[in-house]
């Protein structure tokens, strides 16, 4: 059974070209939340293998919800989705708990790299 | 993966974000304490980055990221928001649309990007980035007497790691972090190159060196595995050193460390703490679709409506009950068909309203008037190809009201109004109409200035303006040749006349309206059918052809007593509810011959034209049908009364009365 994996970002645009790259790289996109609160409450109800998460984003914004994810389920894997300039945030999702960080503009490889790092 | 898939979503969807830093600066400038309006344009402008960064265009993602820093600087109040970064902010913006619309016509693009940079002092930040980590030995460690004494005190193998990072890893020090934390368990990091500092500061090339002190059992591959396993870690590199004395007898690089950008560090460590919450870019759950399918099915379902009535008329005419009584359901599910395709093509009125904050802030400002731009009902929904060409009407009538209506701040302060100018832009819905209307409290206009200007231009002669109300006069602006064609419109960048607007919303069976008064205001009222396409219309009969009245503009049908028929200065009437209503025959209007036979009731449509209502005579009334509009190209002057064609359910033509026309002469 392939992995499930949702996508967090505001953008419909990420989410869109998150969606095809995940799935070509075999993986199931199981869901695809808007901001923090979404994310969190989708988590709880899919029980995803991975999240990627976006950092700037309304209501609730990644770190938030990757600390409150991890507070959810101390295993859960979250790659974070940055954009440059943004190396604090990223420090703090890693200190959150997420496992990874991917930068955008998103290269393809570099995202099938850190699934594979992280689910194998 | 091709790009090319996504062109279209991120064309939309910035068109989105670019609409959202207009708004969200307009807002601000008025009320400069906004945060919320900086932190959307600056999540609008770095979403924006983002997006044309991962489709490749450099110099879109360059613009957004040094308008990101200003409104970083913006939101940490080291900038203020004033006039002058406002214009520059929306001249970004104005740049930024161009490059997605016709980029050919940027120019000074690299210009524009120093002003911005040198505004918010970040010129050399890039440059820093870029500046490379020494070139040299890489495996030079510089280490102390002290060191090489624990070194040389333990059991532990001694090796060095070489990471290569990716060409293009963006926050190195992070990898390096991630290095640093798996090594944790394997030994102890006695040095690394460069520095920790300069690591931390990413001022390196995208290699670093440790000196390693391992467990006496540290297997060399266990470690080059589950480093290999960290993003962006390209090559690992674990040689163990032989010779301590190596070390010792190499020489010492130094680097020189420079930096501006602790600074720079602190402030983004802020940022944190002020990005706030909005509820904007809420995403619903919406597909997109070109336009030209929604047509296409569109026309489909028009066909089929059509072939519907065929069937139903073959049904009447032979009689048929049982068919008719099934084709009743089918005649329910392609009206609703019919109707969930128009409400598809439905979209807020909103998508042209948006662009007028701006237009009016920049028009108001290049005329030094000050306006205050209210408008309501901008969630009213028209059919998309009416909405993409109001456009340039509502944009000359605001013009117009702006220019032309609204005086100047002194001028105002000086008959006792306020000195902002209201402007007032509304629509709503008004049967199955849509009315826009733009409403300001400037001058007004004054009749005997358009009953001079007529005159001069040939509008109309001395003996027409004789018989004419003030209320007419002033609709003479909406008449060919009125209008100083001449003057060149900054806003729609020819000069277009009031004729131009009133032509063009005819075109889309519209009307248009205007009422004044002097030192008061005007209003521009234009009248604008939900949807093209298909109309519910009353087919009625006039020397054996068929026309079709539109429906929404017929108030009732009566049958007319000739007697009741009185003729005031030379025009036939009759008193309806207290009213008085002018007859029309469509015999003579449409050059028929006149109807020899005497009658005794005549069937006369009542249909309403602006707040006028007319009796339009005709032979016979058929009864009310669905017909699908077909334009009829090249319609001459003469054939005006006419708004286009109708195919009927037995497959005959009807012409479908243009009822402004028909009533106006």
């Amino acid at each position: 059974m392939p992995k499930k994996i949702l996508i967090v970002d505001d953008a419909q645009f990420m989410r869109t070209m998150l969606s095809k790259l995940i799935e070509e790289n075999g993986y199931e996109v199981v869901g695809e939340a808007v901001n923090g609160e979404e994310a969190v409450s989708m988590y709880k109800d899919l029980s995803p293998d991975l999240v990627t998460m976006d950092i700037t984003m309304p209501k609730m914004d990644g770190i938030e919800a990757t600390k409150a994810i991890m507070g959810h389920d101390p295993s859960a894997k979250v790659i974070v989705c940055s954009a440059m300039g943004q190396k604090p945030m990223v420090v703090e999702s890693l200190k959150a708990g997420a496992k990874d960080f991917i930068v955008k503009p998103i290269k393809p490889n570099k995202v099938a790299d850190a699934l594979v790092n992280i689910l194998g | 993966m091709d790009m090319s898939d996504f062109q279209e979503l991120y064309a939309s969807e910035s068109r989105e974000h670019l609409d959202i830093l207009n708004d969200s600066l307009l807002t601000l400038e008025n009320d400069p304490s906004n945060m919320e309006m900086i932190n959307e344009s600056f999540r609008a402008a770095h979403t924006l980055k983002g997006m044309a960064g991962t489709m490749g265009f450099d110099n879109v993602s360059e613009l957004a990221h040094v308008m990101e820093n200003i409104l970083d600087l913006l939101r940490d109040e080291k900038l203020v928001v004033d006039t002058e970064v406002i214009n520059l902010l929306f001249k970004a913006i104005d740049t930024l649309e161009l490059l997605s619309n016709s980029p050919e016509e940027v120019e000074n693009l690299d210009e524009l990007i120093d002003e911005l940079k040198s505004y918010s002092q970040d010129g050399d930040l890039k440059d820093v980035e870029k500046r490379s980590f020494s070139d040299g030995d890489k495996n030079t460690f510089k280490i102390s007497d002290e060191e090489l004494q624990v070194i040389e005190s333990n059991d532990g193998k001694v090796i060095t790691i070489d990471i290569q990072l990716e060409d293009d890893c963006v926050f190195k020090s992070l990898r390096a972090d991630m290095v640093f934390e798996i090594l944790e368990d394997y030994g102890d990091i006695i040095r690394v190159l460069p520095g920790v500092e300069e690591i931390r500061k990413e001022e390196m090339d995208n290699n670093f060196s440790i000196l390693f002190l391992g467990k006496t059992d540290l297997d060399k591959d266990n470690i080059v595995e589950s480093l290999i396993h960290i993003s962006e870690v390209d090559r690992v590199k674990v040689d163990l050193v032989e010779d301590i004395d190596q070390l010792r007898a190499k020489e010492i690089i130094n680097k020189e460390v420079k930096s501006n950008k602790d600074k720079k560090e602190d402030r983004v460590n802020e940022k944190d703490k002020a990005t706030r919450l909005s509820k904007r870019l809420k995403s619903k759950s919406t597909i997109r679709v070109d336009v030209e399918r929604l047509d296409s099915l569109m026309n489909l379902v028009a066909e089929l409506v059509i072939k519907r009535t065929q069937v139903e008329s073959v049904g009447e005419s032979y009689n048929l009950d049982e068919l008719n009584k099934k084709l009743k359901p089918l005649s329910k599910v392609t009206t609703e068909l019919q109707n969930a395709v128009m409400e598809m093509r439905m979209v807020p009125i909103s998508l042209v309203f948006n662009r007028f904050p701006r237009l009016v802030r920049d028009l108001a400002q290049g005329l030094e008037k000050e306006i205050n731009l209210v408008i309501e009902g901008e969630d009213t929904e028209l059919d998309r190809t009416i909405i993409d060409e109001i456009g340039d009407p509502l944009v000359h009538m605001l013009r117009n009201a702006i220019d032309h209506g609204v005086e100047s701040p002194e001028e105002r302060e000086k008959v006792g109004k306020d000195r902002k100018g209201l402007v007032k832009l509304s629509a709503f819905h008004e049967g199955n109409n849509v009315v826009i209307q733009i409403q300001d409290d400037g001058k007004g206009i004054n009749p005997d200035i358009i009953r001079q200007k007529a005159l001069e231009k040939g509008v109309v002669t001395q003996t027409e303006l004789e018989g004419m109300e003030d209320s007419d006069v002033i609709k003479l602006i909406f008449a060919p040749g009125f209008s100083t064609n001449t003057e060149i419109s900054d806003v729609s960048g020819r000069g277009v006349g009031m004729d131009v607007v009133k032509t063009k919303i005819e075109s889309l069976s519209g009307s248009v309206d205007i009422t004044s008064e002097v030192g008061r205001g005007s209003t521009f009222i234009m009248k604008l059918p939900l949807t093209l396409s298909i109309i519910q219309g009353f087919l009625t009969k006039v020397a054996n052809q068929e026309y079709v009245i539109p429906l929404e503009s017929i108030q009732e049908i009566v049958d007319v007593n000739p007697k009741e028929i009185q003729t005031v200065r030379s025009q036939k009437v009759i008193h309806r509810r207290g009213s008085v209503i002018p007859l029309i025959s469509l015999r003579k209007n449409l050059n028929k011959e006149a109807l020899t036979e005497k009658r005794n009731e005549i069937p006369t449509v009542i249909v309403e034209v602006g707040d006028d209502n007319y009796g339009l005579m005709v032979d016979s009334i058929i009864g009310q049908q669905e017909v699908v509009i077909k334009r009829i190209n090249d319609l001459s002057e003469s054939l005006q009364k006419i708004a286009g064609g109708a195919i009927l359910g037995d497959g005959s033509i009807a012409l479908i009365i243009n009822v402004e026309e028909i009533t106006t002469n």
